[in-house]
C-alpha cells in the first residue's frame, strides 16, 4: 500500500488529513503544491482533483478528495486506533459535527486568512486582469474571490461576521466537553471531530485571534492545549507550516488587540 | 417497532432529501411510516426557542429516531443508511464510499447553496420580506444562528443579477459533472448502475431549478442530466417525498415567479 499527499504546508484543509495521518500513525510520500505559481489549477492536477483545491490523497494510485471525505475514508481503511464512535446514533452526530465545520468555521477561517495574508501576498502586485483571469480558472468558490477583491479585502461586516462564527464555533466546543463530559469533543473518544477543527482554531491563534475564546471559554482553552499536546499536532504542523513562520511580516497586530 | 419523527416544511429541498431517502428504505408514508411535526418557516417557526433546543443551528429537517435527536441532513441519510440497510444507498467499498462522499460534499457546498439564490429572488425574498423595513431586516437576520450573511447579501429585495448569474453557473457545473458522471459510470444513476444517497442528495435540487423555470440550464445540450432527472422523478420515492403542495409552485402559487418571470421585470 501507498499513500501519497498532494498538499500545502499551511493549508488548513490538508493539515486536517496530516493530523489524521499522524494519528493513524502512517508512512505517505508529500507532493507540496504552490498555490502562487497556481500548481493546483494546471490540467494534471484538475484530473485528480476537479475542484482545485488541495488535499488530495492518493491510495494505491487511487485519488481520493474532500478533506473531510478523506479522514472518513483513513479510519474505514486503518480502523485502529478508531477515530469514528461505534454506536449509529453517535456517528451521526459526529457528522453533524463535520457538517457544521465545513459550513461555519472552514469559510469563516478564510476571511481574515485572506484578508491579512493571502490577498496582499498572492494579488496585490497582480494586475486586475491577471486577478480576474485566476478566478475564471477556479472550478469553485470565484464568487469568495470577488467579494475579496485584488485591492480592497472583504469588508467590515464580513470580517465582524467571520469572527462571529469563529466564537460561535468556539462556544459549541466549550458546550460540548460540558455535555459529553470531555475530554474531547464528543466525549470520551478523539474523534475525527477533533482532528479536523484543530487546524481551524489554531490559524485563528496563530493570526492573534485567540482572544475570542481565551477569556470567557476555559473548556474549550483546555481542549485546545489538550489536541495541541498529541504527538500528531506536532506531526502535522511541522517547521513553516503556521502562517507567522512564513508570513509574519503580514501578521501586524489589529487595532485594539495584543497578538499574543 | 421503530418510531421515525421528522420535523421538516413541505418544500424545504433539505427535508425533501430526506423524506425521499425515506422513501427508499420502506418508509414513504407521512402520517404512517414516520410522523410528521410541520415546521412553518414562513412563520420563522425554525427560530422559536422551543424548536432551536433540538436544533440549534435554526434550519429544517431535524430527525428523531425512537427519541434520539439527529440534525443535518446529509448526517441524516447516512444514519438512515446504517441503521436500515437494505437497499443499500452507499456502495459497498471504501473507496467507492468515498467517491460517493465527494460528491455528497461537493452537493454541500455548491448547488445547495446556489438553489437559495434563485429560491429567494424569484419567490421567497418578496414574498416574507417586502414590507420589511431595514431595521426589522437586519434584526431578522441576526436571529439567524447560521446563514446571517446570506440574508446580508441578499437584502428584501432578494440578490443581484451577479449573484443570479454565478448561481445559474454553479447549477450549470452541477448538470454538467452529473452528465459527465453518467457517460464515464455508464449509468443510469450518478455512481453507476446502483442508485444511492447521491441521487437523493441532489434530486430537490435539480427539481426545484426545474419548478422555477431553470431547465434551460441543462436541457438543451446535457442529455444525460435531462434522462437521469426523468429516471429519479420516475421513482416511486419521488412521489412519496413529492406529495401535493411540495414544490415551492404549489406551496406558494400566488407568489410563484420563473426564471423568465424575473428577467423581465428586471430587464436583464
Amino acid at each position: 500500500m501507498a499513500l501519497e499527499l498532494y498538499h500545502s504546508d499551511h493549508s488548513t484543509c490538508s493539515q486536517k488529513v496530516r493530523i489524521c495521518l499522524a494519528e493513524k500513525g502512517l508512512d505517505w510520500e508529500s507532493h507540496v503544491l504552490h498555490f502562487q505559481s497556481g500548481d493546483h489549477l494546471t490540467p494534471e492536477y484538475l484530473k485528480l482533483n476537479p475542484n482545485g483545491v488541495v488535499p488530495t490523497l492518493l491510495h494505491d494510485g487511487e485519488p481520493l478528495i474532500e478533506s473531510s471525505v478523506i479522514v472518513e475514508y483513513l479510519d474505514e481503511m486503518f480502523p485502529t486506533p478508531s477515530l469514528v464512535p461505534s454506536d449509529p446514533m453517535q456517528r451521526g452526530r459526529l457528522r453533524a459535527w463535520m457538517r457544521y465545520m465545513e459550513e461555519v468555521p472552514t469559510p469563516a477561517v478564510r476571511v481574515p486568512s485572506f484578508n491579512r495574508v493571502f490577498r496582499p501576498l498572492r494579488y496585490e502586485s497582480a494586475t486586475q486582469d491577471e486577478f480576474e483571469a485566476r478566478i475564471a480558472r477556479m472550478p469553485l468558490r470565484k464568487a469568495f474571490y470577488r467579494r475579496m477583491g485584488r485591492l480592497d479585502g472583504f469588508s467590515q461586516d464580513e470580517m465582524d461576521n467571520a469572527l462571529s462564527q469563529i466564537r460561535q464555533t468556539c462556544e459549541r466546543i466549550d458546550a460540548a466537553i460540558r455535555d459529553n463530559f470531555g475530554p474531547w469533543i464528543m466525549g470520551e473518544q478523539y474523534t475525527l471531530i477533533d482532528v479536523t477543527l484543530t487546524p481551524l482554531i489554531q490559524r485563528m491563534a496563530d493570526m492573534g485571534y485567540g482572544y475570542l475564546w481565551q477569556g470567557d471559554l476555559p473548556d474549550m482553552v483546555d481542549w485546545f492545549d489538550r489536541v495541541r499536546a498529541r504527538p500528531s499536532f506536532s506531526t502535522a504542523f511541522y517547521a513553516n507550516t503556521n502562517l507567522s513562520d512564513k508570513y509574519g511580516e503580514y501578521l501586524k497586530p489589529e487595532a485594539g488587540h495584543d497578538n499574543d | 417497532m421503530t418510531t421515525i419523527e421528522l420535523y421538516q416544511a413541505p418544500q424545504s429541498t433539505c427535508s425533501q432529501k430526506v423524506r425521499i431517502t425515506l422513501a427508499e428504505k420502506g418508509f414513504p408514508e407521512m402520517k404512517k411510516d414516520w410522523i410528521e411535526h410541520d415546521v412553518d418557516l414562513s412563520k420563522f417557526q425554525q427560530l422559536e426557542p422551543e424548536y432551536l433546543k433540538v436544533n440549534p443551528n435554526g434550519v429544517v429537517p431535524t430527525f428523531v429516531h425512537d427519541g434520539t435527536v439527529l440534525i443535518e441532513s446529509s448526517a441524516i441519510l447516512e444514519y438512515l443508511d446504517e441503521v436500515f440497510p437494505e437497499p443499500p444507498l452507499l456502495p459497498p467499498d471504501a473507496a467507492g464510499r468515498a467517491r460517493a462522499r465527494a460528491w455528497m460534499r461537493y452537493i454541500d457546498e455548491v448547488p445547495t447553496t446556489a438553489v437559495r439564490v434563485p429560491t429567494f429572488a424569484n419567490m421567497l425574498a418578496p414574498m416574507r420580506f417586502s414590507k420589511t423595513n431595514d431595521n426589522d431586516f437586519a434584526a431578522h437576520a441576526d436571529r439567524l444562528p447560521l446563514r446571517k450573511q446570506f440574508y446580508q447579501r441578499m437584502s428584501q429585495k432578494g440578490f443581484g443579477k451577479s449573484e443570479l448569474e454565478y448561481a445559474e453557473f454553479q447549477i450549470r457545473q452541477t448538470c454538467e459533472r452529473i452528465d459527465a458522471a453518467i457517460a464515464d459510470h455508464g449509468g443510469p444513476w450518478i455512481m453507476g448502475d446502483r442508485y444511492t444517497m447521491v441521487d437523493a442528495q441532489v434530486t430537490p435540487l435539480i427539481d426545484r431549478m426545474e419548478d422555477l423555470g431553470y431547465a434551460f440550464l441543462w436541457e438543451n445540450d446535457l442529455p444525460n442530466a435531462t434522462t437521469w432527472l426523468k429516471g429519479v422523478q420516475a421513482r416511486p420515492s419521488y412521489a412519496a417525498a413529492f406529495y401535493p403542495g411540495t414544490r415551492i409552485s404549489e406551496r406558494y402559487p400566488d407568489f410563484y415567479r420563473t426564471a423568465a418571470d424575473l428577467k423581465a421585470e428586471r430587464g436583464y
